[in-house]
Parts: structure tokens; C-alpha cells; sequence
């Protein structure tokens, strides 16, 4: 009885030393914040001291399609930096309960940033912190540091693809009656880009688009990039792994109805919000160093409206990333240069 | 003549030789058999994979007998149950790095027994779902943060079930049962509106008296 004391003891004297900080950490606990609670995941290289919040698209989408689905992509991050990956409020498996009236862009923004004051309690108040905004996350992260002194609390702001501007919808007709017009004769899916062009055609560009219009043209947006694939104009670089797939979908804390659920519910509620949300007006309060990637042939958020961004900012300290193979998710298209150039950008900022 | 004497001798005895019972459907209420109390214990997997347990005890409330003839007519008579059955329910679960719930699910289901003891069975349940979830914080307006105690939620249940399984104690003196048992349940109110999911089940179910339905 004697040595199992001792043993005991001594099991709890070394998990009680456990380091929290290691080089290889792996955190999960949930804020709670207005009725919800967001499953916030921590890993990678906390040594670094250099801590990239991820914000994921949607608005509703989940921050594990750059996690679990992705490991080639999120491993590489992470042996760098520690990386922040959350759900937000109604997406992915955030749970809670609260008035539909609290999706918002503003209760979203507040989030982050008790985010950000909950992960330098928790990991001290000297951390770095990086925010990457992927395609609605490119509207949260600069709604967030457009607001008040936020941004005095991050280091560098990488936009994918993102969003500052999502009443776009003329950008996106504009685009891909382009490229529709370009593919018809030379690509195998010339009938599907007959119909994009056709139904192009007949939208009156001079009135503010319905409802309906800007819809179907988002969904085309996503729909071309099969076709573009097929016709060699974007590549997807990122090696799916069965088993990052299964261990995503099954072992994982993630939960694919619950995410698609979420995805609808939100998108849904905040449509009327977001599709005349634009911060272009704004954007030259954003000082800190900033690097922008967009694919070439992005049709949800067209690279004039990465353009239009990048030449608005504030920051001197900025560059652009044209990946000349890609569509709406860059990271996945070509997974190398976007790795290189977001870890060359994270590395040389303090 | 003599062939037409053959040929209706025949016919009658033919007539004759092919006589039998009129086979009916009869239906009656069994109410001498209805206190049979069952438990049951199973594994639940939320969206199948999630691991769980399941425990609960079954009762039946109203018992239907039904005879009515085989196809073909020949084979003679079958003996069908159906019964309401009324069940309480307790499910605990585990899903790593989302939370651990405990699940108080009572249902009603419709069960059919053949036979030879195979039964299928819909089930309907309304419950309630408390979660429990890992370290939660709280971040106040002024920046404070706060450990959450006990940090979880409880939200309402509605489900349905379609149960397949088989029942040894219809044609031998086990009193055992086995079931698989897919089901559907919605969450509500969660986040704005609902959640849902599906439950895998299979597992077994004790009967502690004997049933003894052949007839």
C-alpha cells in the first residue's frame, strides 16, 4: 500500500510538470461567450511564441477543413507556429444556445477578441499573434482590425481570398462572364459554360442584383472551379490523406452533421447582413503588415476585389500573392507557395 | 355409362377428399401476459462512431394476438404479436475533444413479433440531453477570464428509431432478445434553431419472466 502511495504520487508529481508551452502543443477548450461556446483547438510549435488565429470562411464554415481534413497543409504550419483553430458562433461544432439576432458581424467581431484576450491569459501576454482570414474570415479579420485599437494586438494580417467587400457581386458577374466567354469553345465542359455564359448574358447589370442572382452566381463561382481543374487552369497540390479524412470526420472532436447544419442555419441568417456588407471605405485604417493571396481564378471573390483591397490598406509593409493556379481556396490549390510565402511572411514579423 | 359413373365418382370423392377447415384471421387482446418487464442493455454509437452505452427497461402497455392463415393456405395458421411497448432509457456517450453526454430517453415503439420470434419495431421518443463539455472560460467586458464550473448544456430530444431483432423467448425458453436499431434524434434549441444526428444501437434485452407465446 506504501509503494502504491509512492507510485501515485509520483505519477501525479509528473503530470503535474508537465509543460504546457512545448514545442509540439495540442489544446482544446471552448469560450464561452453570448450563449455560445466556440471549441477553440491550440497546436503546433509554441516555442515559437508566434500564435496564427485561423478564421474560417463562410459565414458558418468550420476551421477543421485547415486542421484535421489538411494535415499536410496544417502540419507544416504547425511545426512553425502554434496555430489557433476556432469555430465560430453558429458554425462548425459550436455549441450553445442564443437569439439568431446575435449572428452578426459586430457579436462576431467581439468574439475574436475576447479570443485573442483568453489566449494571452492563457499563454502570456508576450505572444504574437497573426490573424489568417480566409474568404468570410477576409471580412472578419478586417472587420476586427478596423475597430477601435484592435489592431495594436496582432502582428500581421494574412488575407486568402477574403471578403473586405462582399457586395462584389458586379466583380463576380463581370468574371465570369470572362471566363465563360473564354472557356466556351476550349474547354470539355463547353455546355456548362454555355449556360454560365447565357445566364450572364441576360442579367441586367444596371439594377441591384436580386437575391436569387447573387446566389446562383456564387454557386457558379464554386462550380467552374471543377471544370477549370478538369481544363488544367487550377491544380490541387494538397494530398488528401484517407486517413486525416476518416480521423476527421469520425475520431475527431468535429462532427459533419452538425458542421452542415450549422453551415446552413448560419449562411441563411446572416445573408441579409453580409451581401451589402462593405468595408472598402475602412480599409485604410489597417497599418499593420499585411500580406494578401488570391488565386487567379477565384469566382467567388474575384482577384479585383484582392486587388482593390491590397491598394486601400493602410499598411506600408504589405505585398500581394497572385497564385496563378488556383481558385477560391489558395492553400489547397497550391499548397507550397501559399506554405512558403505565409511562413517567410509570419517568420521575419514581430 | 359406365365411364360416366367412373367420372362422377370421382368427382365426388375428389370433392370430398379436398375438404378442409376454413382458415380465419382472428385478433384478440392478450392481457394475461402483459406484465413482462424487460431490460436492455446496448451500445450507442452517436453518429455511430461516438461511443455509448445504453440502458433501459421496457414494458409493455396493450398486446395484440393475431392468427390469421400462412400463404400458402395449407401451411396452417401463424401467430403474430403486436404490441405498444413503453421504455426508459438512459444513454451515455463519449465524443472526444466536443463533450460527454447522458441522455433520459423514454419512447414509445410499435413491435411486431413473428413467428419464429424476428420482430421490427419503430420507435418515437422525446427526452432530454445534459452535456457536459472540457475546460470552458469566460472572458467578462473588463477583460477578466473565468474558469467555467461544470461547463455543459441541456437541450430537449425528439427521436425516431426502426429497430430489427430477434426474440428467443417466442419458440424456446430464453428469455433473450437481440436488436440492431438505427435511429434519428433532433436537439433542440441548439446554437439559434436544431441539431441532429443518428444513433447506432445493438445489443440485447433480458426478460425477466418468460414469455411463452406459442400458441
Amino acid at each position: 500500500m506504501k509503494y502504491l502511495t509512492i507510485i501515485i504520487l509520483i505519477i501525479l508529481f509528473i503530470s503535474s510538470c508537465k509543460k504546457e508551452d512545448t514545442e509540439n502543443l495540442q489544446d482544446f477548450f471552448y469560450l464561452r461567450n453570448d450563449g455560445a461556446d466556440l471549441p477553440v483547438y491550440v497546436e503546433g510549435n509554441a516555442l515559437s511564441n508566434k500564435f496564427v488565429i485561423v478564421l474560417h470562411g463562410g459565414p458558418g464554415g468550420d476551421a477543421q477543413i485547415y486542421n484535421n481534413f489538411s494535415k499536410a497543409f496544417s502540419d507544416k504550419l504547425e511545426s512553425n507556429f502554434a496555430m489557433v483553430y476556432y469555430d465560430q458562433r453558429g458554425s462548425g461544432t459550436s455549441i450553445g444556445k442564443f437569439n439568431g439576432k446575435l449572428l452578426s458581424v459586430e457579436q462576431h467581431v467581439e468574439d475574436l477578441e475576447k479570443l485573442i484576450i483568453l489566449l494571452k491569459s492563457k499563454y502570456g501576454q508576450s505572444i504574437k499573434l497573426f490573424l489568417m482570414g480566409h474568404s468570410w474570415g477576409g471580412t472578419l479579420g478586417t472587420a476586427y482590425l478596423i475597430k477601435g485599437n484592435n489592431q495594436n494586438n496582432i502582428s500581421g494580417w494574412i488575407e486568402v481570398d477574403g471578403a473586405h467587400n462582399f457586395a462584389c457581386n458586379k466583380e463576380v458577374y463581370y468574371a465570369l462572364k470572362d471566363i465563360s466567354l473564354q472557356q466556351l469553345k476550349s474547354s470539355n465542359y463547353s455546355n456548362e459554360w454555355k449556360e454560365i455564359y447565357n445566364y450572364c448574358k441576360n442579367i441586367d447589370t444596371t439594377i441591384t442584383f436580386a437575391d436569387t442572382t447573387i446566389a446562383r452566381l456564387n454557386k457558379y463561382g464554386f462550380e467552374v472551379e471543377k471544370y477549370l481543374n478538369a481544363d488544367g487552369l487550377i491544380i490541387f497540390d494538397t494530398p488528401l490523406e484517407i486517413s486525416s479524412v476518416l480521423n476527421h470526420l469520425y475520431t475527431s472532436g468535429y462532427s459533419p452533421i452538425t458542421a452542415k447544419i450549422n453551415l446552413r442555419i448560419t449562411s441563411i441568417k446572416m445573408f441579409d447582413e453580409v451581401k451589402n456588407l462593405n468595408l472598402s471605405d475602412q480599409l485604410y485604417k489597417i497599418k499593420i503588415p499585411t500580406i494578401f493571396l488570391w488565386g487567379k481564378y477565384d469566382f467567388v471573390i474575384p482577384v479585383a476585389v484582392g486587388y482593390d483591397g491590397f491598394n486601400k490598406i493602410g499598411a506600408t509593409d504589405k505585398q500581394f500573392v497572385l497564385l496563378e493556379k488556383s481558385g477560391h481556396s489558395s492553400m489547397f490549390n497550391e499548397m507550397k507557395p501559399f506554405l512558403s510565402n505565409v511562413i517567410s511572411f509570419i517568420s521575419i514579423h514581430n | 355409362m359406365k365411364y360416366i359413373i367412373i367420372v362422377l365418382i370421382l368427382f365426388i370423392c375428389s370433392s370430398g377428399f379436398s375438404q378442409t377447415v376454413k382458415l380465419t384471421k382472428k385478433t384478440y387482446i392478450d392481457t394475461s401476459r402483459i406484465e413482462k418487464l424487460s431490460a436492455r442493455i446496448a451500445y450507442y454509437g452517436v453518429n455511430s462512431f461516438h461511443p455509448g452505452l445504453k440502458i433501459g427497461v421496457e414494458y409493455p402497455i396493450k398486446r395484440k394476438i393475431v392468427e390469421k392463415p400462412r400463404i400458402p393456405r395449407r401451411k396452417g395458421m401463424k401467430t403474430v404479436r403486436k404490441e405498444w411497448i413503453f421504455s426508459a432509457n438512459l444513454t451515455g456517450y463519449y465524443h472526444k475533444n466536443n463533450h460527454t453526454g447522458f441522455w433520459l430517453n423514454p419512447e414509445l415503439s410499435r413491435r411486431r413479433t413473428g413467428r419464429r420470434g424476428g420482430f421490427k419495431e419503430f420507435s418515437y421518443g422525446f427526452g432530454y440531453l445534459k452535456t457536459f463539455q472540457p475546460k470552458t472560460y469566460i472572458v467578462d467586458d473588463e477583460g477578466n477570464v473565468e474558469k467555467v464550473f461544470i461547463p455543459g448544456h441541456g437541450f430537449f430530444t425528439a427521436s425516431l428509431g426502426v429497430a430489427y431483432g430477434k426474440d428467443y423467448s417466442v419458440r424456446t425458453t430464453q428469455p433473450i432478445c437481440w436488436y440492431i436499431k438505427p435511429s434519428y434524434y433532433l436537439i433542440f434549441p441548439y446554437n439559434t434553431l436544431f441539431n441532429m444526428g443518428f444513433g447506432f444501437e445493438i445489443g440485447i434485452t433480458y426478460k425477466f419472466l418468460k414469455n411463452s407465446f406459442n400458441k
